[in-house]
């Protein structure tokens, strides 16, 4: 049977703010969280569409509400973005697609438009707003990422932060936030307030919205760095065995030292150190002296049958399992064990506390590391088996602007390689009788999100072109 | 001088690896940051009616299912050891001062339980029930966390909705000790008296302004809307979570095992067998009985194994698979029968014996696994409305022992045999089980606690290593004793003048 949520409708969600609120870094977050967690999500930027509808942009004045003819083409685009969206969440499997909607045209008026979208399309809809009267905030957001926007390409700073002081100024003219006691009391959203500190939640609908307000109530915005590693060379991987509980070999041991020495050089403030329960990386986090905590759900994926053997035997004993794996690396199972999907589902816990958490050393095993690095690093679950985590290796992460910075450190201690690639296949080596894998209940499929879509035409492809009135109006 | 990694050993229940050296210990964070961080006081808030000592046991549940000590002060129930007849609501009034200090006693009584709790009985939780309406009241209370270095975080339920709170009083008031002697009516109007003795002085949460640096979360209208500031740490942002996700709509839940295996049959535990035939038959006679008992939008989930699978398949209806709900994981022993593990793992099976909930298969799991395994099981089943859980033995145990409160001590014998449905619904305070066995026979697979329960050594807590413990019993301690004959003439006559004259205290 599918699993029920799959065939819930389909989500809008709907970032709301003035400028400068974060509402881009929300929405791309939040995305990346969901498509780890399998939910297929994309975002749909407006202020993508307007820039490639308006090629150059001239100043502030654009946003002036009483530009009618900057108006209206704010108002096209963003009946061009409703249009894909649609084309996403019904014919492209998205189940939900975020909308940024910068507070355009007035903002009443915008809203009912959405709302009434979505109902003649048997859409759910959950706004997030975010609202932020501390100025320091909102100038640390405009420096971090509207400098290096687009919009900006040859200014210097004082003039961007003057420029887009401006801008929001005009936008506030027309803006009106939610409200919960009126006008909006029977709308699903949650009001995210001076960057989470305060949170207004009303009318949650359903399982993934309960999901998505749990997220939004665990992130934050300091600054810290994430540290992932794999516990030191073990004697199994000496030896070419996966899985089991072995200690770690020499070399491992070593590594483990230069951990600690690498540790006390990045001088961090109040880390926290997290292992499994296995007994490779419990050993590799004793050479350290501090604190650490181990967590099960940090464990190896479980191998099942297969576990203890090398690859070699694998090959020899399970032949048309180990093809199989091969084939379709992310949702294969091994018997009696695990798939890389049942690991994301397993480590979900572990991203949300990584989330709230400071400063983090993880000492992990390869693939636990892959899925939290797809879940840092956006990655697909096509490419998440693939990722390369070798041994002795730390990958620093550093959140920055949109995104994650990530710093690879080697320290240089030899060990065995454990990483295989993709092969290449042939249809001789298919089994037979191999059959979809239908998506079960918090099964769940990594994709990356997608990419934002820029519409440089006025109607999407394959659709007919809107129904608006005559040449687009110029700037000038 | 290099520090080596150090030699492990493997603890022999929970099989945790430990260094073994004989080093001074290093301070190792075996406790979740949880249970490391200071206690924190939940401070409920709210007029009456409102469903804050509804909130107040079923969070305590919660807690202590998922391993965090948590335990319920419910200042009424001292008030009621304290006064041991209530004559009406005019104990309530305002201007009883009289009956305004002993309230207050009862008050600072339940406090100094609350502080006793966290520091010398290894509390992690107190939860403070009481209305709590004013700022001086919750004053008081911030000031005493902060003397004793707890943390504090507000639950306010908010509601003005009068069939909600007709329906709390009719659901859990009127069979209170309170109005024993009196019939419905009466007591409904009694009670209606009480709350408006609050409603003058009551001084809602502000976070807006007065209340903007506490940590807190306004509950309106029963769950429609919510207010929450300043989420402080990993313990207060599950409560809130769980707080989102429960609801009062009245449901049934129903668990049940699959039918009978063929692993049932040889005594053989784990594995991925079907349905005997036994099993199947069982399976035709749940899809009756779910028939029968004609229920709309019946949502049923079953695990990964072949098993609950295929005694879903008789009902015809959609069904979920949840990995999560998968059996027990044996490790070395699976698929074996006890008689197999005893002859094979002799050290094993006495080791289980000795101390069933935290022993953990070699490369397995324990019961302690299965109830961090279960907890997404239970948020969503709260998320939910009329659900048929179809599992196994030991998960359906971790199941039960939540919905029906039971101890780490308790869960691993619970029985839950073969071939019978187990019926729950809610109902005032807690849960309604009733037991129904659908007469296919089956093998028994209950082993009774063995004679000589030895316990074992206290075991290590680890993050995310849970150990339900049934919420404790509410503490009753007077403590008031020199007040005892002041109010032993009914306190329902204003005119007793007491000796001193107390200030006037708005509050409990």
């Amino acid at each position: 049977a599918w699993a029920s949520y799959m065939t819930n409708s389909p989500t809008l969600i709907v970032m709301i703010g003035l400028p400068a609120r974060g509402k881009t870094y929300v929405s791309k977050k939040l995305t990346r969280y969901l498509n780890w967690i399998g939910v297929p999500t994309k975002v749909f930027n407006l202020g993508v569409y307007r820039r490639e509808a308006v090629k150059s942009y001239k100043s502030y004045d654009f946003f002036r509400h009483d530009n009618k003819e900057a108006m209206e083409i704010r108002k096209r685009c963003a009946l061009v973005a409703l249009q894909d969206v649609k084309a996403y969440l019904l014919e492209e499997c998205g189940q939900i697609a975020v909308r940024l909607f910068c507070a355009e045209y007035g903002f009443t008026f915008g809203r009912d438009l959405i709302l009434s979208f979505a109902k003649e399309n048997a859409f759910k809809v959950f706004f997030v707003e975010s609202v932020c009267d501390d100025p320091e905030v909102i100038a640390a957001n405009i420096l971090e990422v509207k400098v290096s926007s687009p919009d900006y390409p040859e200014r210097n700073r004082e003039n961007v932060m003057d420029d887009f002081l401006k801008r929001i100024e005009c936008y506030k003219v027309t803006y009106q936030p939610l409200d919960p006691d009126a006008y909006d009391k029977d709308l699903s959203f949650i009001k995210v307030i001076n960057v989470g500190q305060r949170f207004l939640v009303n009318r949650v609908q359903d399982y993934i919205q309960s999901k998505i307000v749990y997220y939004l109530m665990n992130i934050h915005v300091q600054p810290r760095t994430i540290y992932l590693c794999r516990h030191g060379e073990s004697e199994y991987n000496l030896v070419g065995k996966i899985g089991g509980d072995s200690g770690l070999s020499p070399r491992g041991k070593q590594f483990a030292q230069a951990l600690k020495k690498f540790i006390e050089e990045q001088e961090i403030v109040d880390l926290k150190v997290w292992t499994s329960q296995l007994k490779r990386t419990i050993q590799t986090a004793e050479s350290l002296g501090v604190m650490y905590e181990q967590w099960k759900i940090l464990n190896e994926i479980d191998a099942g049958v297969c576990e203890e053997m090398t690859y070699g035997e694998i090959e020899v004993k399970y032949p048309d399992e180990f093809a199989l794996r091969d084939q379709e690396k992310y949702l294969y199972r091994y018997p009696g064990g695990e798939s890389y999907q049942d690991l994301v589902q397993r480590l979900e816990p572990v991203i949300m506390e990584l989330e709230r958490q400071g400063n983090v050393l993880v000492i992990s095993h390869q693939a636990v590391m892959r899925c939290l690095l797809a879940y840092f690093l956006d990655k697909s679950a096509d490419e998440l088996p693939y990722l390369r985590c070798p041994l002795h290796t730390i990958l620093k992460l550093t959140p920055v602007a949109y995104g994650c910075k990530v710093e690879t450190i080697t320290l240089n201690v030899e060990a065995v390689n454990t990483h295989r690639d993709k092969p290449c296949l042939n249809s001789n080596t298919l089994p037979a009788g191999h059959s979809p894998v239908r998506m079960r209940r918090n099964s769940f499929t990594p994709r990356a999100s997608a990419d934002t879509v820029k519409r440089p035409r006025h109607y999407s492809v394959g659709s007919k072109p809107l129904d608006l009135v005559g040449p687009f109006p110029s700037l000038e | 001088v290099l520090t080596m990694p150090m030699e492990l050993t493997q603890s022999r229940i929970q099989k945790i690896w430990l260094p073994n050296d004989n080093r001074p210990a290093l301070p190792r964070r075996s406790c979740g940051p949880q249970l490391a961080n200071s206690p924190t006081v939940i401070v409920m808030v709210g007029l009456p009616a409102r469903g804050k000592t509804y909130i107040s046991k079923k969070l305590t549940r919660y807690l202590n299912w998922i391993g965090v000590p948590t335990k319920v002060f419910n200042v009424g129930e001292y008030r009621r050891e304290a006064v041991k007849h209530y004559s009406s609501y005019d104990f309530f009034r305002p201007d009883n001062e009289e009956a305004m200090k002993v309230r207050r006693q009862c008050a600072l009584a339940a406090l100094r339980d609350v502080k006793l709790y966290l520091t010398e009985e290894a509390g992690q939780i107190a939860v403070f029930d009481a209305t709590n309406t004013t700022r001086e009241r919750r004053g008081m209370i911030l000031n005493f966390a902060k003397e004793n270095g707890f943390k504090v975080f507000f639950i306010e339920s908010v509601c003005n909705d009068p069939t909600v709170v007709a329906s709390n009083v009719r659901e859990v008031k009127l069979s209170s000790p309170d109005y024993r002697d009196c019939n419905s009516t009466d007591a409904m109007e009694d009670f209606m008296k009480r709350i408006n003795c609050y409603q003058a002085s009551y001084q809602p949460l502000d976070p807006d302004d007065y209340d903007r640096e506490l940590s807190l979360i306004k509950v309106i209208d029963v769950g429609r809307r919510f207010l929450v500031n300043r989420v402080q740490d990993h313990i207060q942002s599950r409560i809130v979570y769980y707080l989102m996700n429960i609801h009062v709509q009245p449901r049934t839940i129903y668990l049940c095992r699959h039918g009978e295996s063929e692993f049932n049959l040889k005594g053989k535990i784990g594995g991925d067998s079907g349905l005997s035939n036994r099993g199947k038959k069982f399976a035709r006679a749940l899809n009756k009985f779910v028939e029968e008992q004609n229920l709309k939008d019946l949502k049923v989930w079953t695990s990964q194994l072949k098993r609950t699978i295929q005694t879903a398949e008789a009902l015809q209806l959609p069904y979920e698979q949840w990995k999560a709900l998968n059996e027990i994981d044996a490790g070395v022993c699976e698929e074996m029968t006890y008689e197999e593990i005893r002859e094979q793992h002799p050290e094993e099976f006495a080791l289980r014996d000795q101390d069933k909930y935290y022993y953990r298969y070699p490369s397995g799991e324990s019961y302690q696994d299965l109830v961090q395994r279960l907890e997404p099981v239970i948020m969503e089943l709260e998320r939910q409305e009329n659900v048929l859980v179809i599992c196994h033995q030991a998960v359906m145990r971790c199941l039960l022992a939540y919905f029906l409160d039971k101890s780490a001590d308790e869960m691993p014998y619970l029985k839950c045999p073969l071939h019978t449905v187990l019926k729950l619904t809610p109902v005032a305070y807690g849960c309604r089980v009733e037991s129904i066995s659908l007469n296919i026979e089956a093998v028994n697979t209950h082993r009774d606690r063995p004679e000589e329960g030895k316990k074992g050594p206290n075991p290590l807590m680890r993050r995310n290593s849970v150990t339900p413990l049934a919420s404790p019993e509410p503490t009753k301690k007077p403590r008031i004793n020199s007040f005892e004959e002041h109010v032993a003439v009914s306190s329902a006559l204003p005119g007793c003048v007491p000796q001193e004259v107390p200030s006037q205290l708005p509050g409990q």
